[in-house]
């Protein structure tokens, strides 16, 4: 195995709250930010940002603000930065995709590690950067929840034995339905979930099952995905929204004992992933608690079971943390 | 970063706190106990746990057909009688079962019998029981057991204390220091397998007694290549290589390490409890389960049983176990 220089660079696409709190994180590892972008511009020091006062214009206003700012397609910033690691942490949004996809590939071309945050370039990337040349150089920990090393590290033999996929990753749903299972309306759960700050502006991908789906095709791409093959489609899974669940079922269910979950499921064919919620029996291991998430992998012997805790803007960015720490210490994750 | 998990068919999983606080200091983040239950749905629940090497399967039954480590002693009709009870038995922490241990070549914090037995009550937080008609437990298992019912008292009806001492005796901690010291040597060199194997050799040694093993083994040696061999290590060697193949050196170093420092306050032991001990357990000697006897405040009955298996009599002594059984639970 060729042997990896040690990153000591890091580029930041995305100064929001978990950007940030990366960010905040990062000056406890052996790295220098170079670089930060948002939207509007990046600014770029190769000899090291006040990384403070950069965020503290941010607070205000865009990076294009910022003196000696370059308002240029981050694409290019990748490239003209060059920076060791590129840190995506931008949220996900589906409109932004494509322009996701696009750069971490223009990191990769580059030479560089990238540690991922958000989950829509991967459900379109995950064969092309977890498998092939790009083996050990995209780090996925926090876009899965914290389960992202663990996946990467059996990847060789989850695509050889897996054969279904069981994930709740899906927080949000999980706190409605406990709300629920404690006599709450379907709407006062939603509004429990906002209270405890797990809504995003828009929440609408997870009401509807989009975001379950997401890490459903993202995961399905790692573990049975192709190079060079397009992955499905996340929004032609079938998909349930939490806004339509029956609460006395819910209730029911619980005072007998069981639970309920948002579980997306799907097989190695690729053509019967879908997104639902289902009754749990007490010790299932895909019940978890509202502060983590569970990602199994069916195999001939038994339910691979991966929990993670990166829930939250905090522990995402512990988790990006942890991808970087990895690839600062030339210790990348590696099938 | 731990060993990987894979739950077989029947195994349940509790998720424990997303941060559990170990005794010693340290704590498990996103820690997982794998348990599993037989029995009524709605029977008086009995705890079941054995030894180190012992697990959450604890009989065969339906949804799990093959057999558990304490065969004989549990299912329909037998002492505990898995018609009338709902049997409860987990993995440990730390061990090579399913629950969170140690993976290979990866450190992992202390685990003491206290923090089994408060994985226990998350446990039974999880499945909503208050209160658990008995827990038995047999070596470790009774340890924790003991940590259980000064922990947490109300929530054991009764409890049946095993070949379990209040804290580990001198010369066992000798053993298994020596044992620890084969497998932290094994590792060094890059023979963490076979050095478990060896300690584990060892360790059978002490599980029983030199009147057994005479028994069974004490024909001549065999001379070859200027080597002598022993009748007694064929066995030696067959144990110690099955439990390599399930254990890593690191899982054993840790549930190693927890029996010796267990140490409970048998005054806080405020559980009506039955002590079962063997005479010639040189693991837990009499005079230990005698000494713990007279310091438990709620002692119901104080059994003991000579046997030529040693510490392993509660794995053996079918009858003589089963009766004590059906005491603690009538």
């Amino acid at each position: 195995m060729a042997c990896t220089p040690q990153p000591r660079t890091v580029h930041l696409i995305g100064p929001g709250q978990v950007g940030r709190a990366f960010l905040r994180r990062a000056v406890a590892l052996p790295v220098s930010v170079v670089a930060i972008s948002d939207s509007t511009a990046t600014v770029f020091d190769n000899r090291g940002l006040d990384v403070e006062a950069v965020l503290a214009h941010k607070a205000g206003q865009p990076l294009a603000s910022w003196p000696r700012a370059e308002a240029i397609p981050t694409e290019l910033a990748i490239a003209v930065v060059g920076a060791d690691v590129v840190v995506d942490a931008t949220p996900t949004d589906a409109r932004g995709t494509a322009a996701a996809v696009e750069r971490g590939r223009a990191a990769l071309r580059n030479g560089a590690f990238l540690g991922l945050c958000a989950k829509n370039a991967l459900a379109v990337a995950a064969p092309e950067w977890l498998l092939g040349s790009n083996r050990g150089r995209v780090g996925i920990d926090a876009v899965l929840g914290g389960t992202g090393h663990k996946l990467v590290r059996e990847l060789d033999e989850l695509r050889r034995d897996c054969r279904g996929l069981c994930l709740v990753g899906n927080v949000t749903t999980t706190v409605i339905v406990q709300a629920i299972e404690r006599g709450a309306s379907v709407e006062q759960g939603i509004e429990e979930a906002r209270a405890r700050g797990l809504l995003e502006a828009d929440p609408t991908c997870d009401f509807d099952g989009s975001d379950a789906a997401t890490k459903l095709v993202a995961v399905w791409g790692a573990v049975f995905g192709e190079c060079g093959r397009p992955l499905p489609a996340a929004g032609e899974v079938f998909r349930e929204d939490v806004r339509r669940l029956d609460a006395q079922l819910l209730q029911a269910r619980a005072r007998r004992g069981a639970t309920t979950r948002l579980v997306a499921r799907g097989s190695a064919t690729g053509n019967d992933l879908r997104v639902q919620f289902e009754e749990l029996a007490a010790g299932s291991p895909l019940a978890a608690p509202p502060d983590r998430v569970v990602y199994g992998y069916e195999l001939e012997h038994g339910l691979r079971v991966h929990t993670g805790l990166a829930v939250g803007y905090e522990r995402t960015a512990e988790a990006l943390l942890n991808d970087v720490a990895m690839a600062a210490a030339g210790k990348a994750v590696r099938p | 970063m731990s060993a990987l998990i894979t739950l077989p068919p029947g195994a349940l999983l509790c998720h424990l706190p997303a941060r559990f606080p170990l005794a010693r200091g340290k704590a498990l983040e996103g820690a997982v106990l794998a348990f599993e239950r037989q029995g009524p749905a709605h029977a008086p629940v009995v705890v079941v746990l054995g030894g180190i090497s012992a697990g959450r399967h604890v009989s065969a039954h339906a949804a799990v057909p093959g057999p558990g480590w304490w065969e004989g002693f549990v299912g329909p009709g037998l002492a505990i009688d898995t018609s009338r009870y709902q049997v409860l038995g987990f993995d440990w922490l730390g061990g090579c079962g399913n629950s969170t241990a140690p993976g290979a070549g990866e450190s992992f914090p202390f685990v003491a019998t206290e923090d089994q037995a408060r994985a226990l009550c998350c446990l039974l937080d999880a499945l909503a029981i208050d209160r658990v008609h008995a827990f038995v437990g047999s070596s470790y298992g009774g340890m924790v057991g003991l940590q259980l019912a000064a922990l947490a008292p109300s929530r054991v009806q009764r409890l049946a204390a095993i070949a379990a001492p209040q804290r580990s005796c001198a010369q066992a901690s000798a053993w298994r220091a020596v044992q620890r010291g084969i497998v932290e040597l094994g590792q060094r060199h890059g023979a963490g397998a076979e050095a478990l194997a060896l300690a584990r050799a060892l360790a059978m040694t002490t599980y029983r007694t030199p009147v057994e093993l005479q028994r069974r083994f004490g024909g001549a040696p065999s001379f070859a290549n200027d080597r002598v061999r022993f009748p007694v290590q064929d066995w030696l060697e067959a144990r110690g290589a099955r439990f390599a193949e399930d254990w890593l050196p690191e899982q054993f170093l840790c549930l190693c390490n927890s029996i010796d420092a267990h140490e409970v306050n048998a005054a806080r032991v405020g559980t009506p409890t039955w002590l079962l001990g063997f005479g010639g357990d040189q693991l837990v000697p009499l005079s230990q389960v005698r000494e713990l006897a007279a310091a438990l405040p709620q002692l119901r009955a104080f059994r003991e049983v000579a046997s030529c298996y040693g510490h392993d009599a509660f794995l053996k002594e079918h009858r003589a176990v089963s009766a004590f059984l059906r005491e603690v639970l009538s």
